[in-house]
């Protein structure tokens, strides 16, 4: 029974943060039309970077500074590589794919120069136990999926309340129209891919105390999941990603129960992946 | 001309481990590799469908190899056809689902397919040897009465030679006949392609199924030359994690020139020598050059391309 609990917890816990990759995702495709193969290294940049800021900020601090400071970096790479030169979507996704090259490599060299080790295990300075019957669930964790659920709270807000998220709509539904209209497009455009970098980089500085380990490749198979969750939810539906994110997790929880965690993974994909043979334009997307 | 050439390059290659012994290795890495790109290049250039998991077919080719060695004890050419019967299956059940979607759809499907592959190979380790990997005694070559030991470098070599000559003579008879027209007709345009009455499905998978035969014939002859598997094989990106990266087969394709036939050879060859630059001298440097490499040859490409269109416009 507590096993049960504990599960369903975990399950909820990470659709939260799955969510938060997977929309991150979304987004950047509805705005640019590209799908972001830096995201996972980005998400590695925001663990990395609230790792290395801990000592200095504490916890929270680096918390709330790490993604700003990535979403920066988002936004000057959009702006640079896919907005100044227009691309055609498989070439701006081998783009992404040479940034998630190098931010990888850049990780790994400076950490080496400066720890001389790639693995850094990360004592959560935070737990807070909860104890539920003989086993006890980490607090952090609960709280970390209140903080993603406030931000994807605040996004919706953003995106259906705000003028900005107005003019981001109106970008993925018909560029040129939206230029005539007086829309700042490019800005627009930069201001999506850097705040999608951002969540992705939060996501990283919350799972870091989860996983309790930073290191330069933790963001693959993140991106290899989170692309899956993002394109069978639909490229550019919010919704869709948030339900299959929450799908995912249950489906890989409920299956760590049964068999060994790898295995419980590959199954929980090929799920996923069924979406996608019943739907290939994905659960909210549109033919 | 053309032919001098190509006899001038397939003489030379013919006698290289005879007269420039050092180099024999490194030539034999840019036969199994430059047929990895090769496959690569058929997919992509040839019918614009851009895989990211193309190493799990070679992966499969190697483990077929490997398996039919382990288990059934066979001779070698038995070895090279398992290898060649695990990519052709692989290919075709994979195709069958990842060929429907196209563009992201398909790009997408196939690095999840290699995620997929990579958990059941580590968590199966008992027969995939895990993360250590497994390795194994390859079988002696037996052609026309001689018995030759895989373990003498010019016998890697040759088969190394013959494989890619055989993927060399496949693509080209492919990209000659109306099989290799239709595929650009599919990568250019899929609807005009389709009003024509070309079935986009079938051709797609086709050519699908064909490239993962050819990486598993690549994925084979490295098993067998290696006498190793490891699992990190089917692992995504798994070309640029190891501490000793193997070359990639897209951005050769790149650095070649997509959609030529022998592009892919020569990309892969520049790649193979600034491995062999930089692993001197600076290891890590590697793949942060292949991150620039890639950047800076899309960017070009498309750049290039650009110039070419506005020269047409205004000449037209």
């Amino acid at each position: 029974m507590e096993l049960w609990a504990l599960t369903l917890l975990n399950a909820l816990v990470w659709g939260v943060l799955w969510a938060l990759l997977a929309v991150g995702l979304s987004v950047i495709y509805g705005a640019l039309g590209v799908l972001n193969l830096a995201h996972g290294a980005l998400y590695m940049l925001g663990a990395l970077l609230s790792w290395a800021l801990t000592p200095t900020l504490s916890f929270w601090g680096a918390v709330v500074v790490a993604p700003v400071l990535v979403g920066l970096v988002g936004f000057g790479l959009a702006w640079l590589l896919l907005i100044k030169h227009e691309q055609d979507p498989l070439t701006a996704l081998l783009m992404t794919f040479g940034v998630m090259l190098i931010l990888q490599q850049l990780a790994t060299i400076l950490l080496q120069m400066t720890t001389g080790e790639l693995r850094h295990a990360l004592s959560p300075s935070v737990r807070w136990p909860i104890a539920m019957g003989t086993r006890f669930y980490e607090g952090y964790r609960v709280v970390a999926a209140v903080i993603a659920s406030a931000v994807l709270l605040g996004l919706w807000g953003l995106w259906s309340g705000t003028r900005w998220g107005c003019s981001v709509r109106a970008v993925r539904d018909n560029r040129k129209l939206a230029r005539i209209v007086g829309i700042p497009v490019s800005w627009v455009r930069a201001s999506v891919f850097g705040l999608g970098t951002a969540l992705a980089a939060l996501a990283g500085a919350l799972v870091g105390p989860i996983t309790r380990e930073v290191s330069p490749t933790m963001g693959i198979e993140i991106l290899l999941v989170s692309v899956l969750i993002a394109v069978a939810g639909g490229l550019g539906s919010l919704g869709g990603s948030l339900v299959v994110a929450f799908l995912y997790s249950f489906a890989e929880n409920l299956l760590t129960m049964l068999t060994d965690p790898m295995l419980a993974r590959a199954g929980a994909l090929l799920a996923i992946g069924l979406i996608l043979l019943v739907r290939p334009q994905g659960l909210g997307g549109s033919s | 001309m053309k032919r001098w050439a190509a006899l001038i390059v397939f003489v030379s290659a013919m006698v290289l481990p005879w007269l420039w012994g050092s180099a024999t290795l490194w030539a034999m890495n840019l036969f199994i590799w430059g047929l990895m790109a090769l496959s690569l290049n058929l997919l992509y250039g040839y019918t614009g469908l851009l895989s990211l998991g193309q190493g799990v077919y070679f992966a499969l080719g190697a483990y077929g190899a490997a398996w039919a060695v382990i288990y059934a004890h066979a001779n070698f050419w038995v070895a090279v056809g398992a290898g060649l019967l695990c990519a052709l299956v692989g290919a075709f059940l994979v195709g069958w689902v990842s060929v429907r979607a196209s563009g992201f759809g398909f790009v997408v499907v196939t690095l999840v397919t290699a995620l997929i592959c990579y958990l059941i190979a580590l968590s199966a380790d008992s027969i995939t040897g895990g993360e250590d990997g497994m390795p194994f005694r390859a079988p002696a070559l037996t052609l026309l009465g001689l018995v030759l030991s895989v373990r003498d470098l010019w016998v890697r070599y040759y088969l190394a030679l013959g494989a890619l000559l055989a993927g060399l003579g496949i693509v080209y008879l492919v990209s000659k006949s109306l099989l290799g027209l239709a595929f650009r007709a599919v990568r250019d345009d899929e609807i005009a392609a389709a009003a024509l009455g070309y079935d986009v499905f079938k051709i797609r998978l086709f050519s699908f199924v064909l490239a993962g035969v050819l990486a598993g014939l690549a994925g084979a002859v490295w098993a067998i030359s290696k006498e190793f598997v490891r699992a990190g094989l089917f692992q995504p990106f798994g070309a640029f994690l190891s501490a000793q990266p193997d070359p990639d087969p897209l951005i050769a394709v790149l650095l070649g020139g997509v959609g030529r036939l022998l592009g892919p050879l020569v990309g892969m060859g520049g790649l193979l020598v600034l491995r062999e630059l930089l692993v001197s001298i600076w290891p890590q440097g590697y793949a942060l050059l292949m991150g620039a490499l890639i950047l800076a040859l899309v960017f070009f490409r498309n750049a290039s391309r650009c110039a070419a269109a506005r020269v047409l416009i205004l000449s037209s």
